[in-house]
């Protein structure tokens, strides 16, 4: 599917040192993202954290402040965006509405003087692969918005690019087809092997569909990694509460000494941790953030568990029980089965895996913990 | 509530058959002295019938075998046409560009596009005239098109601009990855998607040529064809009668009624439904 990548370099993308700026606006800042072939790689953040203006930079329709671009191991910057062997597929999809389904599958194939055979092979190609054969001739206000997404994704697949971007695919469409969308574009991806640039500001789809995540925070790139490395390893506050569907506890934290070794100590509980958190904390007044996901806490039998709090809301989500609970001043999300039967005002003994805590330096918002 | 509105359903009849009644009560006394016959005009101090006695096509006859009339039918159609097709090959790619691009002093180059309607039309027609004139444009189509086109042009921008404004720039930046160069992406995906808009430019270009006197009698000052206003104003000077002038009225609605209908097949609405989402 892929042409393969230039020799010299074994990234089918290499972004290098990339900066945008609007007059005193940084819309981006020095943001560096090698891609290899055949990878998923997806932008995540908020808004206006730069990623969108990422992708434009990558397609040609901006121009970087400064820093390159690399296609297929060939700088890209100077080359008009259809010259660049990318593909885009735009978040509102911008099929060409006086143009049938064919014909805009057609249009940039048509730009290519491919020979009339090659490019019916290729429309027949994505018609069959994207599900669309009855509709080769319906104009796109005839298709429901399902099918103008698999259009417009087709329109830039035909063209068999090196790197294929995707700029929101999914945010317009309904919560049912957006699921079925997106194990589709898994699919798709598994299937062509393509590279993939795809921005979302939904983590969940980050983190479902990529082989890696970069995590994008006021056009700086935050963190760069497998989904599981972002979410288990997070670098800072940032990537710490941006990633995971429930939102991490953040608790004021110190680190003392106690008997049996070092405790984290918060306002409402202390939890007893190992070495490795005494070597990183420098300072024995060090302010510190502790974090724990909500997934992170298990009911534990009356007295052995770490803390006791008391259940103030519960939120079934089906499978699982979102649990809002205070400890004296401290509010607390907990992640339950749904077979654990809470109820508002009991209280609740509960364990923490303290395998996965994650301890912040409140000053510089930095994970101690996988610090360089 | 249900008697307001069968207060307001009276009030509203009422209204529209008034404002109808404004509208077309003079188009029908129009088409009714056209073919009325000399005896419904003048009664000798009996009132005028709503109805001719004799209604007649004598002055429909009269005109259409006049050679002067027929030939500035011709002339005005010939005109009006050029200066829709002036006016929109320049100004839509005009228009394009100024919604798109950023070009240094838009605002200024825009005002300076409605600076030609600034003054009086009266006092731009001598210098234009002298202009064309110089030019050896006098008594020509072309001169009075070009003329034409000098006061349509400012119109048909500014609505060619709200149209492509209205694409989105999505469907630009699309086509522009696609590998689409600028004409392409002009050609094949703006202009399709501005017809309607377009075609309401057109209109409006037809009608200001067609129904324009002060340039077009200047420039035809020398002539022995006219456009239908001026020859309009040649036959009035003969103090013809009022049946005569009905009709070349009525002759002189027609050919737009054509050219709206004909130009109104372009202006389907939705056209851009499916482009987004």
């Amino acid at each position: 599917m892929n042409q393969p990548a230039a020799k010299g370099d074994k990234y089918q993308l290499r972004l290098e040192g990339l900066s945008k700026r609007y007059g005193s606006i940084i819309a981006l800042d020095d943001l560096s993202l090698p891609v290899c072939a055949g990878e998923f790689v997806t932008l995540v953040g908020p808004s206006g954290c730069g990623k969108s203006t990422t992708l434009r930079i990558i397609a040609g329709l901006e121009e970087p402040s400064s820093g390159q671009v690399y296609i297929g191991g060939k700088l890209a910057n100077y080359l008009p965006p259809g010259r660049r062997s990318v593909a885009m597929v735009f978040q509102s999809y911008a099929l060409f509405p006086h143009m049938t389904v064919a014909g805009n599958l057609a249009f940039g194939l048509k730009i290519k003087r491919l020979p009339s055979a090659e490019t019916k092979a290729r429309l027949g190609w994505a018609l069959k692969l994207l599900g669309l054969e009855q509709m080769e001739n319906r104009l796109p206000k005839q298709l429901s918005g399902g099918e103008r997404q698999r259009v417009a994704l087709g329109r830039a697949l035909v063209l068999h690019p090196q790197v294929l971007l995707l700029d929101e695919p999914l945010s317009n469409l309904d919560a049912k087809l957006r699921l079925r969308m997106r194990t589709e574009l898994k699919r798709l991806h598994r299937k062509l092997e393509n590279t993939v640039v795809y921005v979302t500001h939904d983590q969940l789809e980050a983190m479902t569909l990529s082989d890696r995540v970069a995590v994008l925070d006021q056009g700086r790139l935050i963190q760069l990694g497998t989904p599981d490395e972002v979410y288990s390893f997070p670098k800072n506050l940032f990537v710490a509460g941006f990633i995971g569907t429930y939102p991490m506890n953040f608790l004021a934290a110190r680190l003392e000494s106690g008997a049996a070794g070092p405790v984290v100590q918060t306002e409402a509980f202390s939890l007893p941790v190992d070495e490795r958190f005494a070597r990183r904390v420098r300072r024995p007044d060090q302010q510190l953030i502790l974090g724990i996901r909500p997934e992170d806490f298990s009911l534990a039998p009356a007295g052995g568990g770490n803390l006791t709090a008391l259940v103030e809301v519960v939120e079934p989500t089906g499978a699982d029980v979102l649990i809002t609970l205070t400890v004296g001043q401290t509010t607390l999300k907990v992640l339950l089965a749904a077979k654990a039967k809470v109820n508002p005002g009991d209280q609740l003994d509960l364990a923490v895996d303290l395998d996965r805590l994650h301890l912040f330096d409140k000053e510089r918002e930095v994970n101690l913990l996988w610090e360089d | 509530m249900a008697a307001k509105s069968w207060h307001w359903r009276i009030i509203l009849a009422l209204g529209t058959f008034f404002t109808l009644t404004l509208i077309l009560f003079p188009v029908y006394i129009l088409f009714k002295y056209s073919f009325s016959d000399r005896a419904s005009i003048v009664t000798g101090g009996e009132v005028i019938p709503w109805w001719p006695y004799n209604p007649t096509l004598e002055m429909y006859r009269f005109l259409f075998s006049a050679s002067d009339f027929l030939r500035a039918n011709l002339m005005s159609v010939e005109i009006a046409l050029l200066t829709v097709a002036i006016s929109l090959i320049l100004g839509a790619p005009a228009a394009y560009a100024l919604a798109r691009y950023r070009i240094p002093a838009k605002g200024l180059l825009l005002l300076s596009l409605l600076s030609v309607r600034l003054f009086p039309d009266v006092a731009a027609a001598v210098p234009v005239a002298e202009l064309l004139f110089k030019l050896n444009m006098q008594n020509s189509v072309l001169g009075v098109s070009l003329a034409h086109t000098l006061l349509a042009m400012p119109y048909v921008i500014f609505i060619a601009m709200g149209v492509f404004d209205s694409i989105p720039r999505d469907l630009d930046e699309q086509a522009l990855v696609l590998g689409a160069g600028r004409f392409r992406i002009f050609f094949r995906v703006a202009l399709p998607l501005a017809a309607p808009g377009l075609a309401a430019a057109a209109i409006y270009a037809f009608l200001l040529s067609w129904d324009e006197f002060i340039f077009a009698y200047f420039l035809l000052f020398f002539s022995d064809t006219f456009t239908l206003p001026v020859y309009l104003q040649k036959i009035l000077s003969w103090s013809p009668q009022q049946n005569l002038l009905a009709a070349v009225s009525v002759v002189l609605s027609l050919p737009v009624i054509l050219f709206t209908l004909v130009v109104q097949r372009y202006m389907r609405a939705g056209i851009l439904s499916g482009a987004l989402k």
